[in-house]
């Protein structure tokens, strides 16, 4: 008898999203959807807004990656502004979006996982967070929280303010660095290398212990999209889209981001608000791809600062081609952060990195404006129309979140595979579904980890509507 | 040694009133800008970054809006670390959860106020109903003078 298995609430704050595993008449799992039910309407309230307002009003998308918003949105204005923007604007705003990443990243790693990994997916909830972190780890805790404050430092003495700062506009940015700022900038950037080298070799020495997870979290073939530079080296600002396959061959390759049309799609179903972008050519679904910190590392031919190509050596000794487990986005996240660290150290010895120029000013030019950047999660793009006044005619934002849809609907479904039998919910379950999610950082992550407990109820029902199992925490 | 006092103050600068701590910490970070051993904060909510610094304070000063209280009504209470973790989440806590990450984090324990002012109205808006912008100034008068006690007699009574 065919039967569905809800989880709900998968979040408390971004929440709004549940689960459902369908069984087949065997007993075994069918399918597996992830909704997210919270409507945004961000395409839509934008219309008719003048376009200089975009960046603010589409940062306000999130409190915890506006910095990424505020580029894309602030390259599509470029767009329509028809500018090239002074170089020493281009150094500054890679400068903050490495910053972005690497508090987003220490959120994700130290914040939300590590708890998992370090006490054990299946330890007390009750202790199972950064606390309990701190209590058997305390120099990874104190690392995690010392990471974060020192992106966000940068983020703040860049744009004056940690969240939404308004300092990134169409043309550039609206104030340059003095040299005080970059003094106080070069002196972070080491502290932020060491914590990551610190960090990534006690995750490294316990992969051993990870096998099960790397085994059974979203592990499966899959494309990946992101950015890379002119040379195929690890981009996060500019650049042109790649796809690769899950043998590491490049399908898709220099694609510009007006471009993007001709290579994703989105479709929509009725279970969720959040889209499901996919690769054209190979139709929906079957064009799933994974996009964020995995998929950079696996469709980069180099990362292009020293520590981090290194490592990014020894994560590709994982697996011959691309890396397919969703569990190594945290491995990743870690790569990039000494990236990001590295990077800013690099740019902030620019020699024109002080350079007074730093904005272009026009009015639009085009009608149609389009930026891509990568955020933490992943590729981000904004897609802009006005009308000859300069007002919002269409926005359309594809989001990081939304181009793992597909797979996180699959990773849901091979942790279910595992922990469902015989119409009974096994132990772990909670756990491992909330894990899955987790690796992929979405939003909804922030919620889904509440210093270790996540509300969540797991039933197996029959097409009667009759509960036959259920797991629940509070 | 004269003691040393971080303020934070937080909340929404595009939601009304809940803008009344930014704008509290933002009037005493002038006061204070030549001030030793003061430190303002303006903050869109409390992180567990501020446990970091609150761990270098003797005494910690929240300011916040209140929904629980009447519009311009002040509330001064001190604040003692959690024991309950489980509401606690990782984006923004509240005093009570950041005293707790600061004293687990990092072994200390500042002393801690907080002054809640009652919020009239949350609507989209930068701007202070008249009432709460009176208690903002009230609670300006209040920690500068609160400020100027604890230096002068160093009252800061760490836990």
């Amino acid at each position: 008898m065919a039967q569905t298995i809800t989880i709900a609430p998968v979040t408390r704050i971004e929440g709004h999203a549940r689960i459902t595993i369908d069984l087949d008449d065997a007993g075994q799992v069918a399918d597996a959807h992830f909704h997210v039910t919270q409507f945004r309407g961000f395409e839509k309230f934008c219309e008719g807004r003048p376009f200089t307002e975009m960046p603010a009003l589409t940062a306000r998308t999130c409190g915890i990656c506006p910095v990424s918003h505020l580029m894309a949105s602030s390259k599509a204005c470029d767009d329509l502004m028809a500018v090239t923007i002074p170089p020493t604007a281009v150094k500054l705003r890679r400068v903050m979006n490495l910053a972005q990443i690497m508090q987003s990243h220490a959120l994700s790693f130290f914040h939300l996982s590590s708890p998992d990994m370090l006490l054990g997916w299946d330890s007390d909830p009750a202790r199972r967070h950064v606390l309990g972190v701190a209590a058997d780890h305390p120099q990874i805790a104190l690392d995690g929280i010392r990471l974060r404050q020192i992106g966000q430092g940068i983020i703040e003495i860049l744009g004056g303010k940690k969240v939404h700062p308004a300092w990134m506009v169409g043309g550039g940015v609206n104030a340059p660095l003095n040299s005080q700022a970059r003094e106080q900038i070069a002196g972070l950037a080491p502290e932020a290398l060491e914590i990551a080298r610190r960090n990534l070799g006690w995750f490294k020495r316990s992969l051993d212990n990870y096998h099960d997870e790397a085994e059974s979290f979203a592990n499966f073939p899959s494309l990946f999209l992101g950015l890379v530079d002119g040379d195929g080296g690890l981009e996060h600002y500019d650049g042109q889209l790649r796809l690769t396959g899950p043998d590491g061959l490049v399908l898709e390759d220099g694609v510009e981001a007006h471009d993007y049309g001709f290579l994703l799609g989105e479709a929509v179903e009725d279970y969720s608000y959040m889209k499901f972008p996919y690769y054209k050519k190979r139709g929906y679904p079957d064009g799933m791809y994974r996009v964020g910190p995995l998929a950079r590392l696996n469709l980069a031919d180099y990362a292009g600062t020293s520590v981090a190509d290194q490592e990014l050596v020894a994560f590709r000794q994982l697996r011959s081609g691309a890396v397919l487990s969703s569990f190594h986005y945290h491995y990743a996240r870690l790569i990039e952060v000494i990236f990001a660290a590295e990077r800013i150290a690099e740019l902030m010895d620019d020699p024109d990195i002080l350079d007074p120029h730093v904005r272009a000013k026009a009015r639009s030019n085009r009608n149609v404006g389009i930026g891509v950047a990568e955020a933490p999660r992943g590729t981000l793009i904004h897609h802009y129309e006005i009308d000859d006044d300069g007002r919002i005619t269409r926005c359309n934002l594809i989001i990081a979140t939304g181009h793992n849809n597909l797979a996180m609907n699959a990773g849901v479904k091979q942790v279910a595979e595992r922990f469902v039998s015989e119409n009974h919910l096994e132990e772990g379950a909670l756990n491992r579904v909330e894990a899955v999610i987790r690796c992929f950082d979405p939003c909804l992550s922030c919620a889904t980890h509440a210093l270790g407990q996540m509300p969540m109820r797991i039933e197996l029902r029959s097409v009667e509507g009759v509960v036959v199992d259920a797991v629940q925490r509070d | 040694m004269e003691p040393y006092i971080l303020i934070i103050g937080f909340g929404s600068t595009l939601r009304g009133d809940d803008a009344a701590g930014p704008a509290v910490a933002a009037r005493l970070a002038e006061r204070f800008v030549a001030r030793s051993g003061v430190s303002v904060c303006v903050e869109a909510s409390l992180t567990p970054e501020l446990a970091a610094l609150a761990s270098a304070a003797d005494r910690v000063v929240f300011i916040d809006c209140a929904a629980d209280l009447a519009a311009g009504e002040v509330r001064q209470v001190e604040v003692a670390p959690t024991d309950d973790t489980s509401p606690a989440m990782v984006h923004f806590l509240d005093p009570a959860a950041l005293m707790l990450w600061t004293r687990r984090l990092y072994g200390e324990t500042p002393a801690a106020t907080q002054f809640a002012i009652g919020g009239g109205s949350f609507e989209a808006s930068d701007d202070l109903t008249p009432i709460v912008a009176n208690a903002c100034a009230f609670v300006v008068a209040r920690v500068e003078a609160l400020v100027d006690q604890w230096q002068n007699t160093q009252e800061v009574s760490r836990a």
